[in-house]
């Protein structure tokens, strides 16, 4: 490897991964937060069958399912300015991946309700509980347990799908390292480099889903119900 | 005290219940038996508004008092309504349904914090108080994956109980358990039984029926055939269709 080649990669390390901490991950958080919520509202809306709603959940993510991201990134950025709505590159963007993958979510959220019993849902009935009551307190938790693993996967698809706001002017990690691919003709050491940054930082996510998932279990701290390999021993009789 | 008149219910074509009457008195302890299928589970859960009734009524009565009677269409009932009269109800299901993420002392506040907007402090201490009837206070901080399905069930009952119920509803609370714990779930509801508390037992355990139970009520085909005290249902059973499901559940 040439001197020139190892001075361009290492100045250009902080200035690929700057703009990835300033703004690849604040748009993924962002992104993110409006497809939970979005989608955990779709989900609630599908699974209590309210009518008329229910239909426009169901249109929402066929068609946020069925198009291409970059085509809804395009409609919202270059496509509304048409009809009078000007929105700036990076809220465009939140809002795109929000909403796209808010559809994806809210497929993770419903399935994960289905998944709990539906004893739980009557035993919270038989306590006095009503729909709201249960739904929150008994019935969503535990699909968030369900979900959980899946909804990292799409957080994890998200940070490395936000490299496609480079392409409505966010300047983001894979714009930078475009830039100064452009500027010194080293493409290819300098997507790598991008694609090691990436790597990190999915890397990171997963050390956090692991330890995430370890938070995410309902066991009681009595060391003397557990067996050899730590596993919860199930207890027979008293 | 509970009175059910004139109980239908279809699922699709099939009839499952075909006219139910039940009147039960305070301190009753009735035991249902009868082939599965008979519709025993489908009207304990009418009963429980769990399941919509196609028609029938309803009347609780807490009191001599004839001015609380409280009258309920068992089809038509409100949401308001179902919450109203399940206040009076305990319901034991078959499969426990304890809540997952809830401790077994968390199972039992629940309803009280939650339902009836108990202080904290105030629910915890009946629940303790519960879940020590049941045998289970050194439990209390067990999630129910760590539990028996024995102590599972009887979690479920003091959940239950800590409503205090005016009665409890037990749909066949020991099938899901193998006989060592079914021992320990039934000497729970045998206590109870002494101690007065209304029930209405859905169960497959003769010989618990017939010891437990003031009231043996034979069900087939979504009709109750006989009922009556259980010496008389097990060993004079009038009508010939006890006598046979008697003879294949020996």
């Amino acid at each position: 490897m040439s001197d020139r080649l190892v001075d361009i990669l290492l100045t250009s390390f902080t200035k690929i991964l700057i703009p990835g901490i300033k703004v690849t991950i604040p748009l993924t958080v962002l992104s993110f937060a409006v497809s939970l919520v979005l989608g955990l509202l779709l989900a609630l809306v599908l699974v209590a069958k309210i009518p008329v709603l229910k239909t426009i959940a169901f249109i929402y993510i066929w068609i946020f399912r069925g198009t291409p991201l970059i085509v809804q990134l395009f409609i919202i950025f270059f496509g509304l300015p048409g009809l009078g709505i000007m929105i700036e590159a990076f809220p465009a963007a939140v809002l795109a991946f929000g909403l796209n993958l808010a559809a994806y979510n809210a497929e993770v959220f419903r399935s994960a309700i289905d998944a709990i019993p539906t004893g739980q849902m009557e035993a919270a009935y038989m306590v006095g509980l009503s729909y709201p009551q249960a739904m929150t307190r008994i019935v969503l938790p535990q699909a968030f347990k369900i979900a959980f693993p899946s909804l990292f996967n799409n957080l994890i698809s998200l940070l490395k799908d936000t490299s496609l706001a480079s392409s409505i002017t966010v300047v983001e990690l894979f714009t930078s390292a475009q830039q100064i691919a452009a500027r010194t003709y080293e493409p290819f050491a300098l997507y790598c480099e991008a694609a090691l940054i990436y790597l990190v930082f999915s890397t990171v996510l997963t050390w956090l889903q692991s330890w995430l998932e370890s938070k995410l279990v309902w066991k009681s701290r009595d060391d003397k119900n557990m067996t050899a390999k730590g596993r919860t021993k199930s207890m027979v009789g008293l | 005290m509970l009175t059910v008149s004139d109980l239908h219910k279809s699922f699709g074509d099939s009839e499952i219940l075909r006219g139910i009457d039940i009147e039960i008195e305070k301190g009753e302890v009735i035991a249902v038996i009868g082939p599965s299928g008979s519709g025993k589970t489908t009207m304990l859960r009418c009963i429980s508004f769990l399941e919509k009734a196609d028609s029938g009524r309803m009347e609780f009565k807490c009191c001599d008092d004839e001015a609380k009677v409280e009258t309920y269409d068992m089809h038509h009932a409100s949401p308001a309504e179902i919450r109203r009269i399940r206040r009076h109800m305990g319901f034991v299901f078959q499969s426990f349904n304890l809540f997952q993420n809830r401790t077994a002392l968390g199972n039992v506040m629940e309803g009280l914090v939650t339902g009836l907007k108990m202080n904290k402090s105030e629910a915890e201490e009946i629940s303790r108080k519960m879940l020590a009837k049941v045998g289970l206070a050194e439990r209390a901080d067990y999630y129910p994956g760590e539990l028996s399905g024995g102590q599972q069930q009887r979690v479920a009952i003091a959940r239950a109980l800590a409503l205090d119920p005016d009665i409890m509803l037990f749909d066949e609370p020991t099938s899901a358990l193998d006989p060592e714990l079914t021992r320990e779930v039934l000497d729970t509801i045998r206590e109870l039984a002494s101690e007065g508390t209304t029930m209405l037992v859905v169960t497959h355990e003769m010989n618990f029926a017939r010891e437990v139970a003031g009231r043996v009520l034979f069900m087939e085909d979504g009709v109750i055939v006989e009922q009556g005290a259980p010496a008389q249902i097990f060993d004079a059973p009038e009508q010939e269709r006890t006598r046979e499901f008697l003879r294949r559940a020996k």
